[in-house]
């Protein structure tokens, strides 16, 4: 009995494919899954910047600065006499005019 | 399959009809039934295979593109951002001032609760703020959901878990957050647990919070500075505790825009806990509070008189004795008794002499001068507390004359640091904002240009020679004007409660910003020999935040070393065109 290449080819083509599309379809899937648990520990990671962000407000109040400044550091405000632009600092040597 | 010989549908047909017994059928007539079924094989064929063909595509399309609940590329961009309820606010350099925060609270549901009695009674041990009896009712209420505590801490969560009692569950909500407490209560306000906007910016602009999360729009970003803001509260507390003062207010303002970098009101509270803070805290007196603020209106009869010509700097008014008008008596409180031109009348406060040049300038003028600088309408700020100011509603000659010295007329400080803005920066009024303003504003001329620069020479002389000198600020030419008024109450005034005021900008030559301080009900000191007065307690205030905003928000200070002083004062007496009279004062 002789096959027919034709009928291996209507029955074989429509098997790859199936198959090629099941598996595909599978790779989609699994993507999803991974895309979906990406997008929330995206968001459970800007949650936690969110937070932070607070935080470092909260730690970056002014007063509280102020106050660990004068415990901790030699530094004092700034007075009117610390604050210069360009056009008032001497010129070098060689660079006048 | 191919071992049977397969036989073509036209060989069954034939057997049929030979099987049928029909041999007496012509071969013409054998073939009609057989071109019949011929037929129907083909349509039953094509309809099969169209409906493979159907279900095959599909099938295609859903494992290609999955079905219609499939999410757009869009949505999945969305998916991906964290969505809150309100959007954060910041100040001008985007430093973080409220924020919503993810919290756990804790609800029942009572169909699940197994022993109402024995669950109530350790919720209410571990649960500090909750009711024993409240909690019994809520666990055998109707219904299956009933909140116990809103915004539980971690500690407590624990705790409540640790009892494992059926029924009592947590729910993810979002809480409101000041991370700098209540150094900003009186301008943002604050939200309550079902994130809505109690008071301030966060209730006069709730939808636009929430529109802005929704949308992830980016935060609100206010005209705040938050190093501003901190420098002006911690003048003001120093100074309430030096002269217990009741209250107080200061506020920060650019001239050329109108955005209010600071504006602090004390006592105030922690927006965290507004229950149990008081109504006096809550109070806002820079916005809400209308005060007579005294001298410092004679800034604006000066400013009126100059600018509808009533007067030129050298005019000269009697002040030799104290003024009568009808029943009232008009005296001095820093008495000169001789005649005073314009320079003197502003810097030695004389009440005798802005009484009659703002009866020169007439009542009509007057108010229509007062009204368009913004002083006789609450103003348009973006809080949900601002203050209508008191005014005359029958605009008589003993009206003008008293509101030309700043008495009969109640306004808030936000109204008085705005005119001021308007008189010093070249005339044009812009309503304050609290909101970053990008780009040139928009405003309405009030005065001239010519009015505004001899009003800036005017306050200059204030703080060089007159009641201001305490705001002096090596480097920077402050200029600004004292007012120091006695409490109104029903029928009169209150003795020895007072309210005082400095309204200031700097630096004069080219003014940037204006400040004020009010203090409510400061007393006298050892320091300052018993006296009350503005230029002892608010003037230096004043004094002091400049000297700390000004290297802050980089403006440049001209000191003496750099020859620029002279030459720039030169231009402020050169000002007003009248440079020898000034000068020579």
């Amino acid at each position: 009995m002789t096959v027919r290449p034709a009928l291996i080819l209507w029955i074989g083509l429509p098997a790859i494919v199936t198959i090629a599309l099941l598996m595909v379809s599978y790779e989609v899937q699994t993507l999803e899954n991974e895309l979906e648990r990406l997008e929330r520990h995206t968001i459970t990671q800007q949650e936690k910047i969110h937070v932070l962000n607070a935080e470092w407000s909260h730690l970056n109040r002014p007063e509280r600065l102020a106050r660990l400044a004068s415990k901790y550091l030699d530094l004092a405000p700034m007075t009117p006499r610390q604050l210069r632009t360009y056009t008032y600092e001497p010129v070098p040597l060689g660079y006048e005019k | 399959m191919n071992e049977i010989p397969v036989r073509s549908w036209r060989d069954a047909a034939d057997d049929m009809i030979h099987e049928s017994g029909e041999e007496k059928l012509t071969a013409r007539n054998a073939r009609r039934p057989l071109e019949l079924a011929r037929t129907r094989l083909i349509v039953a064929g094509t309809i099969f295979a169209l409906c493979f063909v159907v279900l095959g595509s599909r099938l295609v399309q859903l494992s290609v593109f999955g079905d219609e609940t499939h999410v757009t590329q869009n949505a999945h961009e969305e998916r991906a951002l964290l969505t809150l309820k309100r959007a954060d606010i910041t100040d001008r350099n985007g430093i973080l001032l409220a924020t919503n925060l993810p919290s756990q609270s804790l609800y029942v549901d009572p169909s699940r609760v197994l022993d109402a009695g024995e669950a109530a009674r350790k919720i209410a041990a571990v649960l500090p703020e909750t009711n024993h009896d409240e909690i019994f009712r809520k666990s055998r209420a109707k219904g299956h959901f009933h909140w116990i505590q809103r915004h539980l801490t971690p500690k407590q969560i624990y705790a409540v878990n640790r009892l494992g009692l059926p029924g009592f569950d947590f729910q993810r909500e979002e809480q409101r957050v000041y991370p700098h407490g209540g150094m900003f209560v009186h301008t943002l306000g604050f939200a309550g647990v079902d994130n809505n906007g109690l008071a301030g910016l966060e209730a006069a602009r709730n939808d636009q919070l929430k529109t802005l999360a929704k949308n992830h729009a980016g935060p609100l970003v206010t005209s705040l500075d938050s190093r501003v803001q901190h420098i002006v509260k911690a003048e003001l507390t120093a100074a309430m505790e030096e002269f217990d003062a009741k209250g107080a207010a200061g506020i920060v303002i650019d001239v050329h825009t109108g955005e209010v970098l600071a504006l602090s009101s004390l006592p105030d509270f922690n927006p965290h806990e507004f229950k149990s803070s008081n109504s006096g805290a809550r109070f806002n007196r820079a916005t809400l509070g209308v005060y007579e603020l005294g001298s410092t209106f004679k800034a604006f009869t000066t400013a009126m008189a100059l600018e509808y010509g009533v007067v030129d700097l050298r005019d000269r008014y009697d002040a030799t004795k104290p003024l009568k008008v009808a029943r009232f008596t008009i005296r001095d409180n820093h008495p000169q008794n001789r005649w005073l031109d314009i320079p003197e009348i502003f810097v030695h406060s004389s009440n005798i002499g802005a009484a009659q040049m703002a009866r020169d300038v007439g009542a009509e003028r007057q108010r229509a001068f007062l009204e368009r600088l913004g002083l006789l309408a609450p103003l348009t700020f973006e809080l949900s507390e601002n203050g209508r100011p008191l005014a005359p509603r029958q605009w008589r000659e003993i009206n003008t004359m008293t509101i030309g010295f700043g008495h009969g007329i109640a306004v808030t400080p936000l109204h008085l640091i705005t005119g001021f803005a308007t008189m010093v920066n070249g005339g044009i009024h812009r309503p304050p904002t609290l909101l970053k303003r990008i780009g040139e504003v928009p405003g309405t001329r009030v005065m001239a240009e010519e009015t505004s620069h001899a009003m800036r020479a005017l306050m200059r002389m204030v703080v060089r020679d007159g009641t201001g000198k305490k705001a002096e600020v090596e480097g920077y030419l402050v200029g600004g004007k004292t007012g120091t008024a006695e409490k109104a109450i029903a029928g009169g005034y209150k003795k020895n409660a007072l309210i005082t005021t400095f309204v200031g900008a700097f630096p004069m030559d080219s003014p940037r910003y204006a400040v004020l301080a009010m203090l409510d009900e400061p007393r006298g000191t050892k320091a300052t020999h018993d006296h009350a007065g503005a230029g002892w307690n608010a003037t230096p205030v004043v004094g002091r935040i400049i000297s700390k905003i000004a290297p802050t928000l980089g403006v440049m200070a001209i000191l003496p070393s750099n020859e620029n002083e002279e030459s720039t004062e030169h231009l402020l007496v050169r000002a007003d065109g009248r440079g020898r009279h000034i000068a020579s004062f």
